[in-house]
């Protein structure tokens, strides 16, 4: 059930009134039949992965906070390293046993055939959030959830099941749970963040869309758009993705809820690792404190990091095992998003990029010194901007092309050919080529409404608040108007799901 | 209720009037009036003894006046291009629910039970014209519930990178003022009449070129779309409609391209229909000399005759059907 589809707009609607029309205390009861019926509704297969994870991590949780309690330390180590391994298992035998017959039958020229496996609807995003749970407990975060049905809520809330933000025990569950009382103003806020999402995912992402098919799947026919095709995708991806998590959040408020944001200006960032602050930040924020602190906090690194300052000084062996395990973790990103080489290529850039940056901090340091920059300028801001805007759009070159021999392709294209004419050689969906300069103008458009609120947010301006400050007359108008661009300018290629929906 | 919040609940049900109201004033102006309006108007307004549904072929082939004139019975052509089943069986529903049809003939062609339906207007097509009925509600429930937010609050949506502006106008007047006129569905190329049926004009088929076309492959077949098949079927049966399939003549050159995979879908459909006890009248095979497969015959290697053809074929196809009754 697509997000921007009829059926889902009435299935919210109906699980909104349900909800408030119930007493208080079964409204979370509403929330997880909801729940599993959306998720029912993309397949009733896979619900036994779901119940599979929410059983094995909820036992795991419990078990672990009884024994945390009994101060049976080990025996809490022991049940959460079941739990991790159990429900990650499942994770990694249904995405990525194929991916690892397929490399042994070429590394051994062995013959093995792949399995016809399921992949369940958004288990990357579920195994995440409930292995986080595991380890919040682990760790006394949070304390077990003791009603397996209140916790089955937790792993499959539908909003967020299908491509998340990655949410956490200690700031989620609660509010599923309390029975939110009916207030006008939920609706509205709601509402407004549901349509911003529409606004970003038909308009700027379908349209962008159809450029970066066309250039990304036929690189030949296209050979002078590699760096339009890179920016076009930089568009699609993030308006498909935020707009997606635009509307999850806004259903989430319908209900009271607020859940974490994913995205804060992602562009804008002036380093990778500040990217990475930025753009699927529930992710981030979920690496960095279930593996990156973990890993670089290990006795193991520890002892790796008195080698290094002992081989290599005392700065950089302080920072080598930072860029190890910053390596590492996006080693993992890399693997989350995919079981293909890309994927991991794509995360071992970031990696490594973060790494290495981290490597040669002193040497920028004394570089700026020597140039006389100290950061606060405002040309500098800027250029750090572009810079990592640039690294960014590189690393697209690992991520949207369908195999590595089209990533060389493009590579090769965008330094060798540059020929912008072509453009207007692709077709704009069903309308054909005639169309095309009118669509490559809303998109153009669109990126400029975005800028312009992208860069109120960045200056802490609370563009909605300020809106819903307006007379009342005016909020309307401004938010029917934004509803009825997406009639207007919404793309009329054909139509298509979300992308961060298929992991 | 408090005053202030007895104010707030009036102003935003105020709100969402008038933006209802913009949202219809601009389906008004800007859906465009299609044939498939005056077909659905019609077929919903008045009885008549033969429904034809089915495909471009079935409209642009089949002249329900010029078979009256053989059979004695009134019909409609609610074919067009893009009819899947599950636009045709809600069709049915439709006319059953508002009169009382005899015989529903029913186009084949192959190549729409080998392909998927897109959605949003080719949905919107038939949907949008439905009046309200169960049959409208059925087919929302079935078709445009799954296709995106637009199908329904901007039914417009595919046609706005196309607007005309002098068309705005004259839309917004004749849904207005309910005129079915015809004469804005006329073209260089074709006409529409009254009966549903589009008359295309000859063209010099000496130019004509062949271009690749959906083919039969008995492996693809769409199940969504047998499965609607079988229910048109079965719900003609229970509401005492006779039912019968016909596939229009197809040019000779391309039935020879393309034999292999038209055997195919012959063997199919024969079985097919077979299975479910109901005619299946095919002009390529068992009724294949009743008509010419001449290329003059037709306006493209697809199979849709020009006017002329279409009439004289429509004559044919009601003696068959005759000569099957009697």
């Amino acid at each position: 059930m697509s997000l921007t589809s009829n059926l889902f707009l009435l299935f919210v609607a109906a699980a909104v009134i349900v909800y408030y029309l119930m007493p208080a205390k079964a409204r979370w009861l509403v929330l997880l039949v909801f729940s599993y019926l959306y998720y029912m509704a993309g397949g009733a297969r896979f619900a036994g992965f779901l119940l599979y994870s929410t059983a094995v991590t909820f036992i795991s949780g419990l078990m672990t906070g009884r024994a945390l309690d009994q101060k049976r330390k080990k025996a809490a180590r022991t049940f959460m390293i079941l739990g991790i391994i159990l429900n990650f298992g499942m994770l990694g035998a249904v995405k990525y046993t194929n991916f690892i017959i397929e490399n042994i039958n070429t590394l051994f020229h062995g013959n093995f055939r792949s399995l016809n496996l399921l992949l369940p609807l958004g288990i990357s995003f579920y195994t995440f959030q409930s292995s986080g749970y595991i380890l919040d407990v682990y760790w006394e975060r949070c304390k077990a959830e003791k009603n397996p049905v209140k916790y089955a809520l937790f792993v499959s809330f539908f909003p967020q099941i299908l491509q998340g933000p990655i949410g956490r025990y200690s700031r989620l569950a609660s509010q599923l749970y309390d029975g939110h009382r009916f207030e006008g103003k939920n609706i509205v806020r709601g509402i407004e963040r549901i349509l911003w999402g529409f606004f970003k995912k038909m308009i700027l992402a379908d349209w962008s869309a159809v450029f970066v098919d066309a250039i990304f799947d036929t690189p030949e026919k296209y050979p002078g758009l590699a760096l339009f095709g890179l920016l076009f995708y930089s568009i699609q991806l993030y308006a498909d993705f935020s707009g997606g998590m635009d509307v999850v959040i806004g259903i989430g408020h319908l209900f009271g809820i607020t859940m974490d944001e994913n995205f804060r200006q992602p562009y804008f960032a002036v380093s990778i690792t500040d990217f990475w602050h930025r753009w699927h930040i529930t992710l981030g924020t979920w690496m960095k404190d279930y593996v990156f602190y973990p890993i670089s906090l290990s006795r193991w690194m520890g002892r790796f990091g008195k080698w290094c300052r002992k081989k290599m000084g005392r700065v950089t062996g302080r920072a080598m095992p930072i860029c190890i395990a910053n390596i590492l973790v996006f080693l993992i990103v890399g693997v989350w998003h995919g079981a293909a080489w890309k994927f991991i290529i794509y995360g071992l850039y970031n990696g490594l990029i973060i790494g290495i940056s981290g490597l040669l901090a002193p040497n920028y340091r004394s570089w700026k010194k020597a140039l006389h920059i100290s950061g606060k300028e405002t040309w500098y801001h800027v250029f750090t901007v572009i810079r990592t805007f640039v690294l960014v759009n590189f690393s697209w070159l690992f991520d949207r092309p369908n195999t590595l021999r089209e990533t060389g392709i493009l590579m090769k294209n965008l330094f060798t050919r540059f020929s912008p004419a072509e453009l207007l050689t692709i077709g704009a969906g069903k309308e054909g080529t005639a169309f095309t300069p009118y669509a490559l103008l809303i998109i153009a458009v669109g990126c400029v409404i975005l800028f312009v609120v992208s860069v109120l947010k960045e200056k802490g301006i609370a563009v909605r608040e300020k809106i819903d400050a307006l007379p009342y007359p005016a909020v309307v108008c401004i938010w029917f108007c934004l509803f009825l661009t997406i009639g207007f300018f919404g793309s009329t290629a054909a139509i298509r799901g979300f992308i961060y929906a298929q992991f | 209720m408090h005053n202030s919040k007895k104010k707030r609940v009036i102003r935003t049900i105020l709100a969402c009037i008038i933006c209802a109201v913009v949202l219809f004033v601009l389906d008004l102006m800007l859906y465009p009036c299609t044939f498939m309006r005056n077909d659905i108007h019609t077929v919903s307004t008045q009885s008549f003894d033969d429904i034809i549904l089915g495909t471009s072929h079935g409209k642009m082939n089949i002249d329900p006046e010029s078979m009256e004139q053989i059979t004695g019975r009134t019909g409609h052509n609610v074919c067009v291009g893009g009819e899947y089943g599950v636009d045709a069986y809600y069709i049915a529903r439709l006319i059953d629910e508002k009169q009382s049809v005899d015989r529903i003939i029913y186009e084949v062609d192959p190549g729409y039970f080998v392909s998927e339906k897109e959605e949003g207007n080719n949905y919107l097509l038939f949907y949008h014209e439905f009046p309200v009925s169960l049959a409208k509600a059925g087919y929302f429930r079935d078709s445009i519930a799954k296709c995106n937010l637009r199908t329904v609050f901007f039914p417009w949506y595919e046609y706005s990178l196309s607007y005309e502006v002098p068309r705005i106008a004259r839309t917004f007047t004749q849904k207005v003022t309910g005129n079915y006129d015809i004469d804005g569905l006329k073209s260089a190329s074709q006409e529409y009449h009254e009966s549903g049926f589009i008359e295309r004009y000859p063209v010099d088929t000496s130019s004509l070129k062949m271009k690749a076309i959906k083919l039969f492959d008995k492996e693809a077949v769409s199940a969504e779309t047998m499965e609607y098949l079988e229910k048109l079927i079965r719900y003609c049966k229970k509401e005492g409609i006779e039912f019968v399939a016909v596939t229009t003549p197809l040019p000779g050159a391309t039935l020879s391209k393309y034999q292999e995979q038209f055997w195919d879908a012959w063997d199919f459909f024969n079985a097919f229909f077979e299975e479910q006890g109901v005619d299946y009248i095919n002009f390529n095979e068992e009724y294949y000399k009743s008509f010419s497969h001449d290329i003059t015959c037709f306006t493209d290697f697809d199979g849709h005759m020009n006017g002329d053809a279409a009439r004289e074929f429509s004559v044919v196809l009601a003696n068959v059907l005759e000569e099957r009754n009697s």
